[in-house]
């Protein structure tokens, strides 16, 4: 009997052995926890690169291109009927806002920043991911209004930020521009940047551009404001050349192919708008072979896209003008900050007498408006002198002091095809073009949309600061008014 | 195979065979109730000759004339008979007997029903293999109290799922399969090796399982090899089904979105010159894939398929209705399930190999799957006191076909294709010519005339046959035990078990059609190990019993997988095959390994065989918790007490013949997922040859703790009129706290989702099994069996600290999503619904009709209020037959098929008459339109005629029109067997049984028929929603079962 159970003993221990081999306690389990195949580490400049790619996110919206008429939609007309209201800036906070709030914070924290220096010296880092923050900032909170900013990206620290004002949030944003542009070294240049090639002098044109065009979105909430940070940005330099446009270059292959490209792979929801094209061939604009392509049913004209139909029955497919085919290769590349935007900003600017006199100088406002107008066309590929000219001396087109800003917001409408909600902002900012909601709206009032409405999620999991933006913004609708918009 | 055959000659050496000049003696083995009872051991009185029942009750034994045989079976009085001269002749046991019945429990160990404190509930193999289907879920469809089958379209290869006692957690946790031990995955049974399954429903059960056992168990024990002549059995089906349900569709109206025809406008500048002669012929609006078109009148016209190349080019044709185009799609699907036994053994060993190849087809071409499973089960008795056993089964499962489920945008849901987004006139024979002599495929949805590319769907046929998925599983589980009874009351074990599992799969979307092409490969190992010991001592003192387990494992987890999937395109057209990616291949690799060691132990004392007091205590340690946390314990105990043992009066007894009370709790846990506590930073797509990263979004917190479900539950079991009537009733209540989520957070704090340890669900009900034998005679029995369920889950609290109020467990294509919100059920719809006025009752409509609605309703609960099922069974002679019944009552799910049915005008209540007797198709201002009686926003009552396009397209995007109620009420299985009396004639078969049978036979009453819909088997594996529901299929089949 004994001899059977150390026998039975020893197999135990055997056979248990195999087991329990390397394994000294029940409850140590050495590094089984930790996965071999990701990453706890960032590597910053790959951060960076990872931002980068959703800058085309800001400028090629369809819903963007809808509110500002640039196109129509050729069989659902939700968006054209601004039928939904609640847009998510979700991807933006939790991708490259939060990519690039990794990049300032391993760089200023003092025992990470030695071990980042592979993207760029830490200065250089900070720079160019303060100055893409407040890009992407400024995107969302013209969009939104209100928006989590101060608070925002804290992640766990935090989990209900609040909102901050647009008015804060916008005087934060002229603030950080200003000191990152200030904020390049001779460091090494940042690495991974596919959109400006490290290069600061790029960047730090591309944060006085954006601070200028921002300085004019005070015109109707603080002029005065508006005013002062419109001539710091235009003393210390912005782009004036369509060479100098801040373009993102999208590859010939489908992880970074342009998104118009990918919208027309398999469908034909889009159009250009029948309301812009009119306005087009009204002044007889030399650009339309560029933003439109002929129908393919054999018609010999362009044809537009009535605008916010409530049925589309009975306009074929190929009846209708799509969006020029050059705009929407694999490969094009989309203008983020464009010279024309910034040309018609410093025209509208001294059309306000936004300048060291404090008068409107119409003079130069209208050297800027032709110059906006010849970059435009060159940015679409259309110059030439001579059409040039003739296009710029129609009375539709020349410049008058008396609806300057009528003549110039036309002609940024233009200038500014496909990204529209920049298009859309300066409409709101300005009232041009004149747009029509179309026969047969959705929205709460029968009106354009303001703004748009919070994620849902905000209300879900943020109610308190949801609540109390409700209270200093107003109610979460599309017809509400933001601050930038307040009349 | 190799090994298999050696394996086996090695064991049939073992084995003695026994040897006998008698003669065959065979019949059937019944209970008191006329209904099979399987694996009973009959022996001859006085002699060591004996034998086992198979499955259907079937032997057949050697033995003398006027000798007595004694029949007896787990849960069963022996009983004995004398055979005279018969050589045929069935043998009935004595009653059920509550002292006796031996069920299967927690670690595979075998007790007296009558001890456990707890509810659990035995499937018979007979009533699980009634039809023989290929997994589990659907054996035990309506055939569990409590246990509500998930299922699957009967159209698609796949398993159901199964949810038991509601929603245990609030993610939902799924049960375990545990096999002799093993847990392992729900189709990797051959349910032909099964000798009875048993669902133990709540932690009070499963706490000894630890981690595991949060969604109950259901354990099966396969059958082993016994003491017997060698004996084979085939058991062969063969089944036959056809698409049993299609939606109403209605055939009024073509494709199109205006009954006006368009015509042929001749145009030089892009028409060639002989075209000038189709000018003014009819067209069809090719490109769109709605039914609002012209009527279907026969009326001349152009279809699709006229504008290709070939003898079709130019023709008219009449625009006419095809009402069975869908229904003609659809073709017949074969099952076949064989499988053989070789079984047998002797005093040093016995075995039992099997061999199971099941092949089955989906009613649409190109499809088929085929299973072999091979078994062997062995013990091989060393020395009196030391026993090998061992169990191996290995899987080939090979699958090729099956399709897309839910609402997908590339065509890869065939369903969808028909139900949502067709024309009602096309010919379905036509499209069967799908390749374009001129290069690519040919399609109904054409973009032009000159352009003959697809505009949204590609030709079905070329979705099938072009463009479709393989997978292939090998599996490898089981385990080598090794017992050695040390003393005479103290047995001891180890055990090791495996489960290993390789796969991979392809799929494509074929080069020529709408999607750019494209294929991906996958293949991964996952499995575990475990090494596994066990000890166990009984011993009576007197009055008092005491049983007594201790045990420990270690389990090794791990998963690898590698894919990579072509991207921009194959750069030679139907070359399938990685390296063909246009631009840089996505590649994909994970890999993650588990670790849990565990200690427990379980104990039963009991006094005179009527008090029971019961235990259980596991312990785990997990890799996946914080090191200087990572130790769980998990108690249970319980009570059971047969008070009918303590009254002795015969005449009190002849009514409750049994009773029993029992009450028990439990807790079990439920543990993280490896590599949860810190964050990693994701590698995206890169840009050219510059990589990116993504910051982590998800948070964790370093302090998390395994979630915890603890289960109060108290039943009694009662048997009447000498076990004519038996009840079985349980009433719970099951609390999950600390549930580990990823809590959704609002994503300005830059994050997705935290993981925390939050909340409490609760989920209460009772479970209901009645048993009954209403008639009894000599030759006739009639058995029933009803299962019925109520359960209730309610979200208690979230963290409502973090101001954290509801999580998300989904959203339906088009459709509400479905929460859990604090203060409603689980699995509450959360969308929008049509405005009421609260005076009338009418809707609010605005001047045109349209129905205004406000959004974040609360649309009902997924879960039903009512499951269960009901079994019954006829035994006359020789023949026996057998149903089953399943219902369900309440629940809801969203139909995306509904939206677009209506949406498309497909079905049939989008045409018809209004009240004023005109076309509800023809414009309002002819007299046509939908009446909408409802009052505008200002409460003014009016009635508008709205065209019917818009009034069915209005109702998109209002999800209460298309929330469903999933009541059901189904026979889902039917069956009819005879016993061919085979030894009259022939010594060699000792038995023959023949059995017809129908698989899904009648869907008794649904509210969703009219959309085609099957609630009992919806797509979405929690039943949420569908979107785009494959039809059910109804098959017939026969099976012959010999037994040499």
């Amino acid at each position: 009997m004994k001899r059977q159970i150390i026998t039975f003993a020893t197999l135990i221990a055997v056979v248990m052995g195999v087991g329990f081999t390397g394994c000294t306690k029940l409850t140590e389990f050495e590094d089984t926890n930790v996965n071999p195949y990701a990453s706890t580490v960032p590597v910053t400049q790959n951060l960076l690169t990872g931002a980068l790619r959703w800058l085309p996110a800001t400028v090629n919206s369809d819903v963007g291109a809808i509110y500002a008429q640039h196109i129509g939609e050729v069989q659902y007309t939700d968006a054209s009927r601004f039928l939904g209201i609640n847009f998510a800036y979700t991807d933006f906070y939790r991708g490259p806002l939060l990519n690039l709030q990794k990049i300032i914070d391993f760089n200023s924290n003092p025992e990470t920043a030695p071990t980042v220096v592979g993207g760029g010296s830490n200065a250089n880092q900070l720079a160019v991911a303060r100055i893409l923050k407040a890009y992407f900032f400024f995107h969302i909170t013209n969009r939104w209004g209100d928006v989590p900013y101060s608070e925002a990206l804290q992640q766990g620290d935090n989990l209900t930020p609040k909102f901050d004002r647009q008015q804060d949030i916008y005087t934060d944003l002229f603030k950080e521009l200003k000191e990152a542009a200030d904020q390049f070294d001779s460091g090494a240049p940042v690495e991974g940047d596919i959109f400006l090639n490290g290069n600061p002098d790029r960047w730090i044109k591309f944060a006085n551009s954006l601070r200028l065009i921002m300085a004019l979105r005070l015109s109707k909430a603080d002029p005065a404001t508006g005013k002062i940070e419109f001539m710091d940005a235009k003393s210390d330099g912005v782009i004036m050349t369509d060479a100098e446009s801040f373009r993102y270059q999208h590859l010939a292959e489908t992880a970074n192919q342009n998104a118009w490209y990918a919208r027309y792979l398999t469908r034909f929801d889009f159009a250009i708008s029948e309301p812009f094209l009119d306005y087009l061939e009204s002044v007889n604009d030399p650009r339309i072979p560029a933003l439109a392509d002929k129908p393919t049913d054999g018609n010999a004209n362009y044809v537009g896209m009535p605008f916010g139909l409530a049925s589309t029955t009975g306009i074929a497919n190929n009846s209708i003008s799509y969006i020029g085919s050059g705009l929407r290769e694999q490969d094009s590349p989309e203008v983020i900050i464009s010279a024309p935007h910034v040309l018609f900003t410093l025209a509208e600017g001294e059309a306000r007498g936004w300048n060291a006199a404090g008068t409107p100088d119409h003079v130069a406002a209208a050297q800027y408006y032709v110059e906006g107008i010849r970059e435009s066309m060159k940015q679409f590929g259309t110059y030439d002198a001579a059409s040039f000219a003739a296009y710029i001396a129609q009375p539709e087109v020349a410049y008058t002091p008396a609806d300057a800003i009528e003549k110039i917001s036309y002609q940024r409408w233009i200038a500014l095809y496909l990204n529209g909600y920049e298009a859309w902002m300066e409409w709101r900012r300005t009232g041009f073009p004149i747009l029509d909601p179309g026969p047969s709206p959705l929205s709460i009032d029968g009106e354009i949309p303001r703004r748009q409405a919070y994620t849902t999620l905000e209300r879900d999991l943020n109610l308190e600061n949801y609540n109390s933006v409700l209270q200093s913004q107003g109610p979460d609708e599309v017809n509400t008014r933001i601050w930038i918009d307040k009349p | 195979m190799r090994k298999f055959s050696s394996l086996f000659t090695v064991l049939m050496m073992l084995c003695t065979i026994a040897f006998s000049q008698n003669r065959t003696v065979s019949g059937r083995v019944t209970d008191a109730s006329g209904n099979a009872v399987p694996f009973a051991t009959i022996t001859v009185k006085g002699t060591t000759t004996g034998v086992a029942a198979d499955v259907d009750g079937n032997f057949s034994i050697e033995a003398p004339a006027n000798a007595v045989l004694i029949v007896s079976a787990a849960g069963y009085t022996a009983s004995e008979t004398n055979i005279g001269n018969q050589t045929t002749l069935n043998l009935t046991l004595g009653a059920q007997s509550n002292l006796q019945e031996v069920v299967v429990t927690a670690l595979g160990i075998s007790r007296t029903k009558k001890s456990l404190p707890y509810s659990s509930q035995t499937v018979s193999a007979s009533e699980l293999n009634k039809i023989r289907p290929a997994d589990i879920s659907s054996a035990l469809a309506g055939k569990v109290s409590g246990l509500q089958v998930l299922g699957t379209p009967s159209s698609n290869f796949g398993e159901g799922n199964v949810r038991i006692r509601g929603a245990a957690s609030l993610t939902g946790a799924n049960p375990i399969y545990v096999v002799d031990g093993t847990v392992v995955n729900l189709n990797s049974v051959n349910l032909d090796d099964v000798e009875t399954l048993t669902v133990l429903k709540g932690p009070s059960a499963t706490a000894i399982y630890g981690v595991r056992g949060s969604g109950g168990v259901v354990l099966i024990t396969t059958k082993k090899g016994r003491k017997k002549a060698p004996a084979v059995t085939i058991n062969s089906l063969t089944e036959i089904g056809n698409v049993s349900m299609l939606p109403d569709y209605q055939n009024e109206y073509g494709g199109g979105y205006s009954q006006d025809w368009e015509t042929f406008e001749y145009n030089p500048a892009v028409h060639p010159a002989e075209w000038a002669a189709f000018e003014g012929q009819k067209l069809v609006d090719y490109g769109a894939d709605e039914s609002w078109g012209p009527k279907l009148d026969g009326t001349l016209h152009r279809s699709a398929y006229s504008w290709y190349p070939g003898d079709k080019f130019g023709q008219l044709t009449p625009f006419s209705p095809n009402p069975d185009n869908v229904k003609d799609f659809y073709e017949n699907t074969i099952r076949l399930n064989n499988n053989i036994v070789f079984e047998g053994g002797g005093d040093v060993a016995v075995y039992r190999l099997s061999y199971n190849n099941r092949v089955s087809t989906l009613p649409f071409p190109n499809t088929r799957k085929e299973d072999n499973i091979f078994s062997i089960r062995g013990a091989v008795n060393v020395s009196p006191k030391l026993t090998i056993s061992s169990n191996i089964n290995y899987l080939n499962i090979q699958q090729k076909g099956d399709r897309t489920e839910g609402y997908t945008n590339d065509g890869q849901n065939i369903a969808q294709n028909f139900n949502q987004w067709w024309q009602r006139q096309i010919d379905i024979n036509e499209l069967k010519d799908y390749k374009n002599p001129a290069g690519g495929f040919k399609t109904w949805n054409i973009r032009s005339p000159i352009d003959a590319r697809p505009a949204y769907w590609d030709n079905v046929y070329y979705q099938i046959y072009e463009s479709f998925r393989r997978q292939w599983q090998n599996r490898t589980y089981g385990d080598i035990t090794v017992s050695y009874d040390i003393l005479k009351d103290l047995k001891a074990s180890v055990i090791f078990r495996a489960n290993v599992l390789n796969y991979g799969g392809d799929g494509r979307i074929a080069s020529g059609g709408l999607e750019l092409d494209r294929y991906n490969i996958y293949n991964g190992q996952t499995g575990e190990y475990n090494y596994e010991f066990l000890a166990e001592y009984k011993k009576s003192f007197g009055d008092f019993g005491w049983e007594q387990f201790v045990g420990g494992n270690m389990r090794k987890d791990f998963r690898r997988e590698n894919s990579a999937a072509t991207v921009g395109g194959l750069s030679v057209p139907g070359l399938y095959s990685i390296t063909a990616s246009v631009d840089r291949p996505a590649v994909g690799n994970s890999w993650s390994d588990y670790k849990i060691n565990s200690l427990y132990a379980r104990g039963t004392f009991d006094y005179k065989n009527f008090l029971f007091i019961d235990y259980s205590l596991r312990n785990d340690w997990s890799s996946a918790l914080p090191a200087e946390d990572n130790s769980y314990l998990y108690p249970s105990i319980g009570m059971s007490l047969a008070f009918t043992d303590l009254i002795d009066n015969a005449g009190f007894k002849n009514v409750l013949s049994f009773g029993k009370l029992r009450a028990a709790y439990g807790r079990v846990g439920s543990d993280l997922d490896p590599y949860q506590l810190q964050a990693t930073y994701g590698l995206g797509t890169p840009y050219g040859s510059n990589p990116t990263m993504g910051a982590p979004t998800t948070v964790f917190d370093p302090n998390i703790k395994p979630s915890l479900s603890s289960e109060y539950e108290v039943g009694a079991e009662l048997q009447f009129f000498k076990n004519r009537i038996g009840l079985d009733f349980s009433l719970y209540r099951k609390d999950g706290v600390d549930q580990i989520l990823p809590l959704t957070t609002t994503p300005s704090s830059g994050s997705s989702s935290v993981f925390i340890n939050a909340g409490l669900i609760r989920s209460q009900g009772w479970d209901l099994i009645l048993n009954a034998t209403p008639v009894q005679g000599r030759d006739i029995r009639w058995n029933v069996q009803l299962n019925l369920a109520k359960n209730e889950s309610e979200v208690i609290d979230l963290d409502t600290t973090q101001n954290l109020r509801s999580y998300l467990l989904g959203t339906a294509a088009f459709g509400p999503q479905v929460q859990s919100r604090v203060g409603e059920k689980w699995g509450t719809y959360i969308g929008r619904t049509q405005r009421i006025d609260e005076k009338t009752g009418l809707p609010v409509i605005n001047s045109a009709g349209a129905f205004l609605s406000d959004p974040n309703k609360n649309l009902g609960s997924a879960l039903p209020d009512y499951t269960g099922g009901i079994l019954t069974s006829v035994d006359y002679k020789n023949f026996s037959f057998g149903a089953t019944f399943s219902f369900q009552k309440g629940g809801q799910f969203f139909s995306t098929s509904k939206l677009f049915l209506l949406y498309s005008g497909l079905h049939e209540s989008t045409v018809g008459l209004n009240d004023k007797g005109n076309p509800v198709r023809d414009d309002p201002s002819v007299g046509g339109g939908v009446r909408v009686d409802g009052v505008l926003a200002d409460g003014t009552p009016t009635t508008v005629y709205r065209e019917a396009q818009s009034y069915y397209g209005g109702l998109f995007g209002i999800h209460n029109f298309f929330m469903e109620d999933a009541s059901f009420f189904k026979l889902s299985e039917a069956r009819v067997s005879y016993n061919v009396p085979v030894t009259n004639w022939t010594k060699t078969i000792k038995n023959l049984n023949v059995s017809v049978f129908a698989r899904n036979p009648w869907l008794i009453s649904a509210n969703t028929k009219t959309w085609g819909i099957d609630p009992s088997e919806l797509e979405n594996d929690r039943a949420f929603y569908e979107g785009g529901q494959l039809p059910p299929v109804r098959s017939y089949g026969l099976n012959v079962s010999v037994g040499f």
